[in-house]
């Protein structure tokens, strides 16, 4: 038992390597086809994010939102509940941290506290617009992945109204907010990379999530409920609540991560689309086996495909967007139960009969 | 006055059509137990190969045609990875609208040489418009009614058509009885998998009409992300009406005159205008928590009144 136990946690890490592979293959052969210097192509993508430090500062930056919707994923599916809402939150906190920003900005505060309060407000943003809902998900039963879209759209359209109306900066020419001080900004931590100070607060957060998911109580809660929400009322769980706190801090990592990002990255918001962070941030969980200790290592990796298609759309002809091939291929593959299950049956069939001649033979 | 009148109503037919096609996909996929999310990415593939086909054939026929195919190839994928790759719905369906918004983006760039729109690098066609002869010579409804794109007409062909599909053939039954109950349905030898790929192509195909709309008929190329969210307007329309074709398109056209009303109110004041948007998002959501509420009454209803049956019939039994 413990041996077929091994081998499917073997397979599940090597299932997901496996359609990386292909799908890493797969964009390679692409880019050979439509290249007209294939060499050069293949070179910019896969060595290309290492060869100056901007670049390589350019995967930590991208990484980073990663980080923090991929993490609120993996509350959400901690308790089952597919709440997609991390994507409207996030250009939603972003909004309102600039607003926050602009308007707290003659208060004389702090660096610190000045970031810390406004990273907060994108915490509590998220926390209370993921609840939304989860609550009428878990009271009344009503779909929450159609909920949480139509909720992405609402947040999107309120941002535009407070971009158009409230914080508009009719100086410059195109739609933009205006310019949020510096003292509330992330400074650059090495010169000349790009790599802001906010990777600091990003690895807090993968730590604290892991110790939260691992070593608390509410952690041992949540993997109760999402696997076994009738047992977990048995002994005595308040499954409703943790169902929706759950997915309450969820939002409020997606928050921060629409916070953060809008105080390192850019100085004005300027957002008038979903920014698909939030999709991303699934992928980011799957491939992490929505296993928050995971969740740095697929947030770079993404993060460094999507560096290597920049490069190549910088350095060739071929636009970036190919990539989403590599993301595409790797969800649906890794997605399908059925990829990769009759070699995983097979290996544990054969361990199984291994192990029963050997208690004979004994 | 009366000109906005009926430039207002003309309005809304014109942004309705491609959410009721969005809508009836949704349907027949929700029927079959389905939900489908990708009807965003199905339309915007069609929309995009659409203008290719047209622009290569000279053919607005095989152009329509080449957007309903574009559908068809997406449900099937969709359908080849959740039954038979066993996947997760939702997931494949997010795999899907990425990959339909980055390969068509990047196609695109690929014809055009990096830039947004088709518009002057191909030669594609539009649909035509039709003025109904007797019709048009009416006041005031006249113009509101003729002189739309032959799409638009189909778009209400197609919701009767679709009801027809679903609740008066073959097909249509043992659509809906997968839907309400897959086991049931296998138990009397009804193939769940080829219903559901049945499902998912003519949603592909419906869907792609609406594609072909956004790119032959409303304006007549193709650019970025040009269907804008509206498949998902389509999915909350088909999501309050509850699997119904005829109520789905009743709210698609709700949800067209709320997109006419933001686009009026746009070049006059557009911070309302964002309201008004999201108008059909809000509907769609306390439409759901009405209609959940209801059902948990109607289901606490049910119960009461079998409890209390179960009582008298265990009192009958007593007394003889």
């Amino acid at each position: 038992m413990k041996n077929v136990r091994r081998v499917e946690a073997v397979f599940e890490v090597l299932r997901i390597v496996v359609a990386f592979l292909v799908a890493y293959g797969l964009t390679l052969l692409v880019l050979v086809i439509i290249s007209e210097d294939p060499a050069q192509a293949i070179y910019s993508f896969t060595v290309g994010p290492f060869t100056t430090p901007r670049r390589i500062g350019g995967i930590i930056q991208k990484a980073v939102p990663l980080v923090f919707t991929g993490l609120g994923m993996c509350f959400m599916y901690s308790v089952n509940r597919f709440n997609l809402s991390g994507e409207g939150i996030f250009i939603m906190s972003a909004c309102i941290t600039t607003y926050f920003a602009l308007s707290m900005q003659g208060l004389g505060l702090p660096k610190w506290l000045y970031i810390l309060v406004l990273l907060a407000i994108g915490a509590l943003v998220g926390f209370v617009l993921a609840s939304i809902p989860a609550i009428i998900n878990v009271k009344l039963g009503a779909n929450i992945i159609v909920l949480s879209i139509m909720l992405n759209y609402i947040l999107l359209y309120f941002t535009q109204f407070v971009l158009t109306r409230v914080v508009r900066d009719v100086g410059v020419s195109y739609t933009a907010s205006y310019e949020i001080p510096v003292t509330a900004r992330f400074g650059e931590l090495i010169p000349r990379t790009g790599i802001h100070t906010g990777v600091f607060v990003a690895l807090l957060f993968c730590v604290v999530v892991t110790v939260l998911f691992k070593k608390t109580s509410l952690g041992f809660e949540m993997r109760t409920v999402g696997s076994n929400p009738d047992f977990a009322v048995q002994i005595g769980i308040n499954a409703v609540t943790t169902i929706v706190l759950a997915q309450a801090l969820g939002g409020a990592l997606a928050g921060v991560g629409g916070s953060l990002e809008q105080l390192a990255m850019n100085s004005r918001f300027q957002w008038t689309e979903l920014t698909n962070h939030g999709m991303n941030g699934v992928v980011v969980a799957v491939l992490a086996k929505k296993r928050p200790q995971y969740v740095i290592l697929t947030a770079l990796l993404m993060a460094y495909i999507r560096q290597g298609a920049q490069v190549v759309s910088s350095s060739t002809d071929i636009p970036a967007e190919f990539i989403v091939l590599v993301q595409g291929v790797i969800i649906l593959m890794v997605a399908a139960e059925t990829f990769l299950s009759k070699t995983r049956n097979k290996i544990i069939y054969e361990s199984a009969l291994r192990s029963t001649e050997n208690s004979n033979a004994a | 006055m009366i000109n906005f009148i009926t430039n207002f109503g003309f309005s809304v037919l014109r942004l309705s059509t491609p959410i009721i096609y969005a809508a009836l996909a949704c349907t027949v996929t929700k029927k079959a137990g389905l939900l489908n999310m990708s009807v965003e990415g199905m339309m915007l593939c069609a929309a995009l190969l659409g203008v290719i086909s047209s622009a290569l054939t000279q053919s607005v026929l095989l152009g329509v045609l080449g957007a309903m195919l574009a559908g068809c190839l997406v449900g099937a994928l969709i359908s080849y990875v959740n039954l038979v790759g066993k996947s997760e719905l939702y997931l494949t369906c997010i795999a899907i609208n990425l990959m339909a918004t980055g390969g068509t983006t990047f196609a695109l760039y690929m014809i055009t040489g990096a830039k947004g729109t088709t518009f002057s690098y191909l030669a594609s066609l539009a649909v035509p418009t039709i003025q109904i002869p007797i019709i048009k010579d009416i006041p005031l409804l006249g113009p509101i009614l003729s002189g739309h794109s032959l799409l638009t007409y189909l778009a209400f062909l197609c919701t009767a058509l679709i009801w027809w599909l679903l609740f008066k053939t073959r097909l249509g039954l043992r659509l809906r009885s997968v839907g309400e109950n897959p086991h049931a349905a296998e138990s009397v030898g009804i193939s769940v998998t080829r219903i559901r790929t049945t499902a998912y192509l003519i949603a592909g195909a419906v869907a792609g009409l609406g594609g072909a709309f956004m790119s032959m008929s409303y304006v007549a190329w193709f650019s970025r992300d040009m269907v804008a969210g509206r498949g998902f307007i389509g999915l909350s329309a088909n999501n309050i009406a509850n699997g119904s074709p005829v109520v789905a398109t009743i709210f698609s056209m709700l949800f067209g005159m709320a997109d006419t009303v933001a686009n009026i109110l746009q070049l006059t004041d557009a911070g309302i205008a964002y309201f008004v948007k999201m108008l059909p998002y809000v509907i769609t959501i306390v439409g759901m928590v009405v209609m959940s509420v209801f059902q948990i009454r109607r289901r606490k209803h049910m119960k009461q009144k079998a409890v209390a049956a179960a009582i008298q019939e265990a009192a009958a039994e007593k007394q003889t």
